[in-house]
């Protein structure tokens, strides 16, 4: 089963990719994640997870060159698959279950 | 240091991830660049670099080269997260072997910790000795720059140089420079005047050419020209040094057209030299650069000859840029003809010719080159046996993990692995391990390297701050051959071991690999063995230079230096002769004694211990020299006060007086040595010596022998003339202070300052710190071999508890037994010791003897000890006994600790 599971860092990045659009790269998705989380995160580890979530059918991938007023240089761009969605859809409706009646404690009002 | 782990990245990465992680890296780069800042992101770039290869390296889960598909159902899928590749390639070994590597934390751990410090160790001694002795200057073309020496390795006068770049073609130019002679450090330095504040800085004169011949371009403005060499006035133009100007003028760009004043003359800033530009030399970073010509501005007023015309005035040094296709020694040949045809050549250099070198050798003169080598030779030689015991420790704790991986390893043979397959996975694996630990080293030496520089540059008469110790090509080729030669040693250990692997037993079930006896002779004592004798050797190393600091900080030096102050005054600009020049110094002294702080004042030339001698050779009165026999002595200049302050005891005669003044008979006090050396059962008194200006002057008293200059000379045949009699200009003032909470020094300052304003007391030291700068490399060297001692006897250590430990797990069952059939606890445990003792004193015996070459390597190094000490002998054995029997301890402790009634039940 342990193929099938998201690590904390994989579901984030997943997250991350899909607020691109339709496909992204590694750098956007490290700002995103730095952005969203407020600490600075490793490109090396975006990579391993990226691969990762490749290996286990979440995400394809394809090498092309970026567009020439970017630079030109190659990227690899990604895209998440329709088992990654459904993998992402049933973690959400795991936390929502969850979550369920636990606000008040995270707002203080025991 | 980023170039070369993006170099390494690189390499670990897949080739179909190469281009875009890189390209990707790069790009968030940028970003960081835009958002923190340039340095910033150069550190995160490093740090992100540096994760990846660690990720990659150690702690990764292997990604796909080529996505998987999603394979479904049963042991694929569990498998094909980690996919192999396929079999004989080499990255498949090396991952393996990193896979095997992950599985022993703790060996990996320590084999690289230990591999990084002693290569690391090693590699910043050889970036120091590249930095300063084998790295071409870094100037456009350096293998065209050459130095020209006036004979074997002597200066030239100015006219001298203008004759030589006027005659010679093959050159495109040729520059004068002098930077050794001024700086900041130096006995006379130019003073950068702010105010009433004066602060030596360091200075190079230079001819107009010397930026352009070098091909050093200015941060800023414009650099000297060739038309600021007129000779009539000179030019009053300045080139700022770029981190004095960054450390003073807070990098601005206005400084240029700022007036400065340095030592009395005033200047123009015309240009700022290029970050990173020291000079041409190793020996002194000049914060300014201004005209040779200027030399003269700093001459005093009554000098009767200007320094610079003069042509038998030997102060600058020539460099030059060879033309296209020249070689050094057609250069050679055509300045030789130069020299020998051309009329207007000095026949002083007709006499002695010149000798073209290249500018790395030019640029430090050949005896502190020669001696510099001496000395990094001989820590090289150091760090090469510390190098060996760490090798030796890492082969050791590999023999240790393939005892533990003795069946798996049987298992590979079993099913058909020959002894090319075996060899290359232990080289795989040992050269992992290496990498790592080379790696380390590198990261290790870049600020060790620094930091030991910087401690020794003093020392070796170096700056600190000249020698470019970044690693070159040279010093990762240095790391990369150590790299390699301890990962063969390592496999080709593992493999001797593996000669007569037996297949059948490890593979038995109840049989223990390690119950094969193994006789004191094997591979894995004799390896302790070795390290034991190298760290013996190294261990007798520091002590020598241990008792060497010892015996120079013991000596009686004769003298009462304790909690004296030197301060150094600048009166070179006062007009002063021989008839008012003493009344001034009489009334500086007489004002300083009069300070509430201060309880004796004296004036002399030179301070005691001070590191600087002024001698030379003179006639002694009925003392018929031997043929060939130069006589000499040193001298010094001091007020009537002198030796009852530094409290050396006049034995005979009498002491200077006030008397002793212009006018009256020419005076000589001498110390006991030299009363003995030439004049040895006579009486001294009244006898006369001819200085070798033709003055005579008489002999009045005799003084108890005391150290003159350095710990190192000692007691010197020495001379002392009434500063009086014999005015010399810039002396400096002794002072000690009453244990009053005022400060001294800048009493005494405002004192001098008020008897006459154009006095300048610039630098102030104490003897105290001067005798310790005089010990300094012995202190450093001694420090340094004590370090590596140290480290080497800790790894010989680890090596003996290794010995006894492996004869306790491997003869267990014979304790067990030994003990159950009523072996009193003493004999178990001396069976123990005794075992981890035996390679001890193997060890302990051939390090001995080895040592014996170390006194001798050492020889120039030391002080006051024999190269065979016996004491230090002694107590390194001691040391070695004592380390050795601890090492011992916990595997005897385990030996008595065997419960027979368990170690039966085993069977």
């Amino acid at each position: 089963m342990a193929k099938d599971l998201l690590g904390e860092l994989e579901h984030h990045v997943l997250l991350a990719l899909l607020r691109q659009g339709t496909e992204g790269y590694s750098v956007p998705i490290v700002l995103e994640l730095e952005e969203c989380t407020g600490r600075e995160v490793a490109p090396a580890a975006v990579y391993i997870a990226l691969r990762r979530l490749e290996s286990k059918g979440f995400l394809s991938s394809d090498l092309r060159n970026a567009p020439p007023e970017e630079g030109g240089r190659e990227r690899r761009y990604f895209t998440v698959s329709e088992k990654g969605i459904q993998r992402l859809r049933e973690a959400r409706g795991g936390f929502l279950k969850l979550w369920e009646g636990l606000e008040p404690v995270l707002e203080g009002e025991r | 240091m980023t170039r070369l782990l993006a170099l390494v990245l690189r390499l670990l990465l897949p080739a179909v991830d190469r281009e875009h992680v890189v390209a990707e890296l790069e790009e968030l780069r940028a970003i960081k660049a835009r958002e923190r800042g340039e340095k910033n992101a150069e550190a995160w770039m490093r740090r992100q670099e540096i994760n990846f290869l660690w990720r990659l390296l150690v702690c990764r889960k292997e990604p796909p080269r080529n996505p998987a598909p999603a394979v479904e159902g049963g042991m694929k899928r569990r498998r094909s997260a980690v996919r192999p590749p396929p079999v004989g390639d080499w990255w498949h070994h090396v991952y393996q072997s990193a896979r095997i590597l992950r599985r022993s934390p703790s060996f990996l751990v320590l084999s690289v910790l230990s591999l990084a410090l002693g290569l690391g160790a090693a590699t910043s001694i050889f970036s120091i000795a590249n930095g300063v002795l084998l790295r071409a200057p870094s100037f456009p073309e350096p293998h065209r720059l050459v130095g020209i020496f006036h004979g074997e390795m002597g200066n030239h006068s100015y006219p001298n140089f203008l004759t030589l770049r006027e005659e010679t073609s093959s050159f495109l130019d040729l520059a004068a420079y002098s930077e050794s002679w001024y700086g900041e450090n130096a006995d006379k330095p130019f003073l950068l005047e702010e105010g009433l504040d004066a602060a030596p800085v360091g200075m190079g004169l230079v001819s107009g050419e010397y930026f352009s011949v070098l091909g050093v371009a200015p941060a800023l403005g414009r650099p000297l020209l060739p038309e600021d060499n007129l000779t009539e006035g000179g030019t009053p133009v300045a080139v700022l040094g770029w981190s004095f100007w960054q450390r003073k003028f807070g990098g601005d760009p206005a400084v240029i057209g700022r007036e400065i004043h340095l030592s009395g003359t005033t200047y123009e800033v015309v240009g700022v030299a290029p970050e990173g530009f020291v000079g041409a030399t190793h020996l002194n970073r000049p914060d300014f650069w201004i005209p040779a010509v200027m030399r003269r501005a700093i001459e005093p007023p009554e000098k009767e000859f200007d320094i610079v015309t003069h042509p038998d005035w030997h102060w600058i040094s020539i460099l030059g840029r060879l033309k296209p296709g020249v070689s050094l020694e057609v250069a050679q040949a055509r300045l030789d003809q130069i020299v020998a045809s051309s009329p207007s050549v000095s026949e002083g250099m007709k006499e002695d010719s010149v000798t073209v070198a290249p500018l790395r050798e030019a640029t430090m003169f050949p005896p502190l080159r020669e001696r510099t080598a001496r000395y990094l030779q001989m820590l090289l030689i150091a760090v090469g046996l510390l190098v060996l015991v760490v090798s030796v420790n890492v082969t050791n704790l590999f023999l240790g993990r393939m005892d533990e991986r003795q069946a798996e390893i049987s298992v590979r043979q079993a099913m058909g692995a020959g002894r090319g397959t075996l060899a290359r996975q232990f080289l795989i694996e040992a050269g992992l391990v290496a990498a790592l630990g080379g790696a380390g080293a590198l990261l290790l030496s870049r600020w060790l390297a620094d930091l030991l520089f910087g401690l020794m540059a003093r020392s070796l008469s170096l700056s600190a701050h000249t020698a470019n110790l970044t690693p070159d090509l040279r010093v990762l080729g240095f790391t990369f051959l150590l790299v390699m030669a301890s990962s063969l040693a390592v496999a080709g250990a593992a493999l001797l071991r593996h000669r007569h692997g037996n297949l059948v037993s490890p593979l038995m079930p109840g049989t223990r690999v390690s119950e094969r006896r193994v006789g004191v002779f094997s591979l894995q004592n004799l390896l302790v063995t070795a390290q034991i004798s190298l760290s013996i050797m190294l261990l007798v190393g520091a002590g020598l230079m241990v008792r060497s600091y010892q015996r120079l900080q013991d000596q009686d030096f004769g003298l009462d230096y304790q909690n004296t102050t030197v301060l150094s005054l600048d009166n070179e600009r006062i007009p002063l002769g021989p008839d008012d020049g003493p009344a001034l110094y009489d009334r500086i002294l007489e004002r300083v004694r009069g300070l509430p702080q201060v309880a004796e004042a004296s004036m002399a030339k030179v301070a005691p211990l001070s590191g600087i001698t002024w001698g030379g050779s003179a006639e002694f009165e009925g003392y018929d020299p031997a043929e060939g026999e130069r006589t000499h002595a040193s001298e010094n200049y001091v007020d009537p006060g002198f030796f009852e302050m530094m409290g050396i005891d006049v034995l005979q005669g009498r002491g200077f007086s006030g008397a002793d003044g212009p006018g009256t008979e020419s005076v000589v006090i001498v110390n006991e040595t030299l009363a003995d050396r030439y004049w040895a059962g006579r009486n001294p008194l009244g006898k006369t010596i001819r200085w070798r200006d033709g003055q005579v002057f008489r002999v009045v008293g005799v003084v108890k022998d005391h150290f003159y200059s350095s710990l190192r000379r000692g007691v010197e045949p020495l001379t002392y003339f009434p500063l009086a009699q014999q005015f010399l200009k810039n002396p400096v003032i002794l002072a000690r202070g009453l244990p009053t909470s005022q400060p001294l020094v800048s009493a005494i300052r405002q004192a001098v300052r008020e008897v006459h304003p154009d006095v300048i007391l610039f630098r102030e030291t104490t003897i105290e710190s001067q005798v310790g700068a005089s010990a300094s490399r012995e202190r450093v060297t001694a420090a340094l071999l004590l370090a590596y001692a140290g480290l080497a006897l800790l790894l010989a250590t680890i090596g003996t508890y290794g010995v006894a430990s492996r004869m306790v797990v491997r003869r267990w069952k014979e304790i067990g037994i030994r003990t159950a059939l009523g072996a009193q606890r003493s004999e178990v445990a001396s069976l123990v010791f005794n075992n981890g003792m035996r390679v001890v004193a193997f060890g302990l015996v051939t390090g001995l003897v080895c040592s014996l070459a170390v006194g001798v390597l050492l020889r120039s190094l030391i002080f006051g000890v024999a190269p065979i000490d016996p004491l230090t002998l002694a107590a390194v054995g001691a040391t070695l006994l004592v380390a050795g029997a601890a090492a011992c301890l916990v595997p005897v402790r385990r030996a008595l600790r065997a419960d027979p009634a368990e170690v039966l039940r085993g069977e």
